[in-house]
C-alpha cells in the first residue's frame, strides 16, 4: 500500500490519436484518500481522463506518476493491479458470480482458500452471497454492476475509479452507489476518482470537482454561475444584483461560479475571515446523495451543500432566514 | 435400380456384420484424421491467439495468405509434402512417405491454416470490453490469452470440428501420402475411390454410407455447438 501525499501526479500529459489533442493536463494532483469528481459534457474527455487514470496505458508525453511512482510501460502492469476501474457498462466473463468475482484474485496468483474467504466476504459486504452460484447471464443489470464492483474492490486496489457511475441504474442502486463512495470518503480509503454529468451529485459525494472541457480541466462548477462584470479595483464581481468578493489576484472575468460545498449557512452574521456575506430566505431544500441541497433566496439564487450533521445541529426549514457566507477563494472565475 | 438396391443391402450387410476389412479402414481413417486434427490444433489456437491479439504490420497479409490456404486444393498440398518427405527429398531419411505418420503430417498441414483462421475470427468475435476488463483485472499478457481462450472456447471447438470435417474428407493427401495402402494406410475416402474403380461397390457403398455418417455427425456437433455459443 501506497503511503505517497497524492495518488495521481499529471504534468503535461497530452493524449490525442493523430488529431488535436482529446486530454490535455497541464497540472493535476490528487490527493490519496480523497474523492474526487470528474464532471463534464459527453465527449469532453472524462473517459479518456479515467483511463489515464486507471494506467490502461502510459501517456504519450508529459508524467505521469502513481503513488509517487512513475508510469512506464515497464512499470505499468504492475502499478495497474494496485487500480480498480468500474466502467459504464462493465463486461463479466462467461460462468458463475462467484467465478467473476474471484478472477482478479486469481490473476494476482492467490491461493485457492484465501480466494475463498475473500470472495465470500466480499459478496456479504455487498448483499451479493444468494447470487454466488448465479450465471451471470441471469442478473439483472444493476445486479451485474454490482457484481463488477464486487470484482474490482476484491483485491483491494488502492484507487477506485468509478466511469459514470450513477448512469444507467435505478434509483436504489445508484443510492447504494452513493453511500459506497461517501463511506470510501469517509474512510479516507481506498482513494476514488469517478465522473458523472450530474454536477450536484458529484458536488454532494465529492471532496474536490472537476470540470472537463475540451480534454483541458477548467471550473467545475455548473452551478451558482453568474454573469456579470468585475471591478479588478476593488476586487468585486458585480452580477447586477450582488456584489461578490473575488480573489485579489483575478484581473479579468465574465463569469463567476460558486462552489456550493464551500457555501456556509448561519443563523446568524458569522465572525469568520470569510469575505462573502448575504442575508437570504430558504426557498428548497432537497437530499442529494450524503448531503442536503439548500436553495437560498439572496437577490441572487445560491445552492449551498449541507451536511446532514450540520442540519442537525441547526435545522432550517423553508422560509427561514439564513446568512449566507463563503471565501473570495470559493468563487471561481473565467 | 436393381443393381443399386443390392448394392445397398450388401453395404448394410457389411456394416452391420462388422466387416472386418470394412472396420479396419474406418478405424484408420479416425485415427490418421483425429490425430492431425490434434496436431494441428495446439499450434493453429496458439497462432491464432497471438494474430488476433498482436498487432504487427504484416498482420494483413497473413489474414489474406489464411483466407487462401483455407481453399487450397488438397492434392497440391500433397505434391508438395509428397516433394518433401520422398526419399530423394529434404526429410527423405525419416522414411515417412506411405506411412500413416506422414498421412498425420499431411493433413494437419492441411487443416492448420483452417483452425488458425477460424481461431482469430472466433477471438475477434468476443466482446469489445473483454480486452479491457483483461487489462483492468490486472492480467498480464499470457493471462490475457488465456482469458480469451476461454471466452471463446465455443467457437474455437467449432473450428477444430470444421477442420476434422475437412480431413475426413480429403482424398489428395492421404492418396499422394499413404500410398493406400491395405491394412496399413487405406482410409475411407481412398478405398472408395480404388473399389469402385475396382468395382467392389458394395465396399465402396459402405463406406460412402459410413463417410456421410461421419460427416453428419461432424454437422451435428457443430449446429450443438452453434446453439450452445453465448
Amino acid at each position: 500500500m501506497s503511503t505517497a501525499l497524492y495518488a495521481w501526479e499529471l504534468r503535461q500529459v497530452v493524449l490525442g490519436y493523430g488529431g488535436p489533442p482529446v486530454l490535455n493536463i497541464e497540472n493535476l494532483q490528487i490527493e490519496t484518500g480523497s474523492v474526487t469528481a470528474i464532471v463534464g459534457r459527453n465527449g469532453a474527455g472524462k473517459s479518456t481522463l479515467l483511463r489515464t487514470l486507471a494506467l490502461q496505458a502510459p501517456p504519450a508525453s508529459g508524467a505521469l506518476r502513481f503513488g509517487g511512482e512513475r508510469v512506464t510501460s515497464a512499470t505499468l502492469v504492475a502499478l495497474r493491479r494496485r487500480v480498480g476501474l468500474l466502467p459504464q457498462s462493465p463486461y463479466l466473463l462467461h460462468g458463475t458470480v462467484y467465478a467473476n468475482v474471484e478472477l482478479g484474485l486469481r490473476l494476482r496468483g492467490v491461493t485457492r482458500g484465501a480466494r475463498r474467504i475473500s470472495v465470500a466476504a466480499m459478496l456479504e459486504r455487498l448483499g451479493l452471497h444468494d447470487l454466488a452460484a448465479r450465471d451471470v447471464r441471469a442478473l439483472s443489470g444493476g445486479e451485474a454492476q454490482k457484481v463488477a464492483l464486487a470484482r474490482v474492490l476484491v483485491f483491494e486496489p488502492e484507487v477506485l475509479i468509478f466511469d459514470e457511475p450513477f448512469t444507467h441504474l435505478d434509483a436504489k442502486i445508484a443510492g447504494e452507489f452513493s453511500d459506497f463512495i461517501a463511506a470510501c470518503g469517509a474512510a479516507r480509503t481506498p482513494t476514488v476518482v469517478f465522473s458523472s454529468h450530474d454536477e450536484l451529485r458529484a458536488q454532494a459525494l465529492a471532496s474536490r470537482v472537476l470540470g472537463i472541457t475540451d480534454g483541458k480541466l477548467g471550473p467545475a462548477a455548473l452551478v451558482n454561475v453568474y454573469g456579470g462584470q468585475l471591478d479588478p479595483s476593488q476586487h468585486l464581481f458585480d452580477t447586477g444584483r450582488l456584489s461578490i468578493q473575488v480573489g485579489e489576484q483575478i484581473r479579468e472575468a465574465t463569469r463567476i461560479a460558486i462552489d456550493p460545498a464551500a457555501v456556509v449557512l448561519s443563523p446568524a452574521p458569522l465572525a469568520s475571515s470569510m469575505r462573502n456575506s448575504f442575508t437570504g430566505r430558504v426557498v428548497g431544500l432537497a437530499e442529494r446523495g450524503d448531503g442536503v441541497l439548500v436553495t437560498i433566496d439572496a437577490a441572487e439564487r445560491i445552492l449551498a451543500i449541507v451536511s446532514h450533521s450540520a442540519l442537525r445541529d441547526a435545522p432550517l426549514a423553508i422560509g427561514a432566514t439564513v446568512w449566507v457566507s463563503f471565501k473570495a477563494s470559493a468563487v471561481q472565475t473565467w | 435400380m436393381d443393381y443399386f438396391l443390392a448394392a445397398g443391402l450388401a453395404a448394410l450387410r457389411l456394416i452391420v456384420n462388422f466387416d472386418d476389412q470394412l472396420w479396419r479402414i474406418v478405424i484408420t481413417s479416425l485415427a490418421v484424421s483425429l490425430s492431425a486434427v490434434l496436431l494441428a490444433a495446439i499450434p493453429g489456437i496458439a497462432l491464432g491467439v497471438a494474430t488476433a491479439l498482436w498487432r504487427f504490420p504484416a498482420r494483413a497479409v497473413v489474414r489474406h495468405g489464411l483466407n487462401a490456404l483455407m481453399a487450397v486444393p488438397t492434392v497440391v498440398v500433397g505434391l508438395l509434402l509428397y516433394g518433401l518427405l520422398s526419399r530423394r527429398g529434404p526429410f527423405g531419411e525419416y522414411g515417412l512417405l506411405f506411412t500413416p505418420t506422414g498421412m498425420v503430417l499431411g493433413q494437419a498441414v492441411l487443416v492448420l491454416p483452417i483452425i488458425w483462421n477460424l481461431v482469430i475470427t472466433a477471438i475477434e468475435s468476443t466482446d469489445p470490453r473483454l480486452a479491457l476488463t483483461c487489462r483492468l483485472l490486472g492480467a498480464n499478457l499470457t493471462q490475457q490469452a488465456g482469458l480469451f481462450v476461454r471466452e471463446a472456447r465455443v467457437a474455437m471447438l467449432s473450428a477444430i470440428v470444421m477442420a476434422f470435417g475437412r480431413a475426413i474428407g480429403e482424398v489428395g493427401v492421404a492418396m499422394m501420402l499413404g500410398g493406400n495402402i491395405a491394412g496399413y494406410t487405406r482410409i475411407m475416402t481412398t478405398a472408395i475411390a480404388l473399389e469402385t474403380s475396382k468395382g467392389d461397390f458394395e465396399l465402396a457403398l459402405a463406406l460412402g454410407v459410413l463417410l456421410l455418417a461421419v460427416a453428419l455427425l461432424v454437422n451435428g456437433a457443430l449446429g450443438l455447438l452453434g446453439r450452445t455459443r453465448r
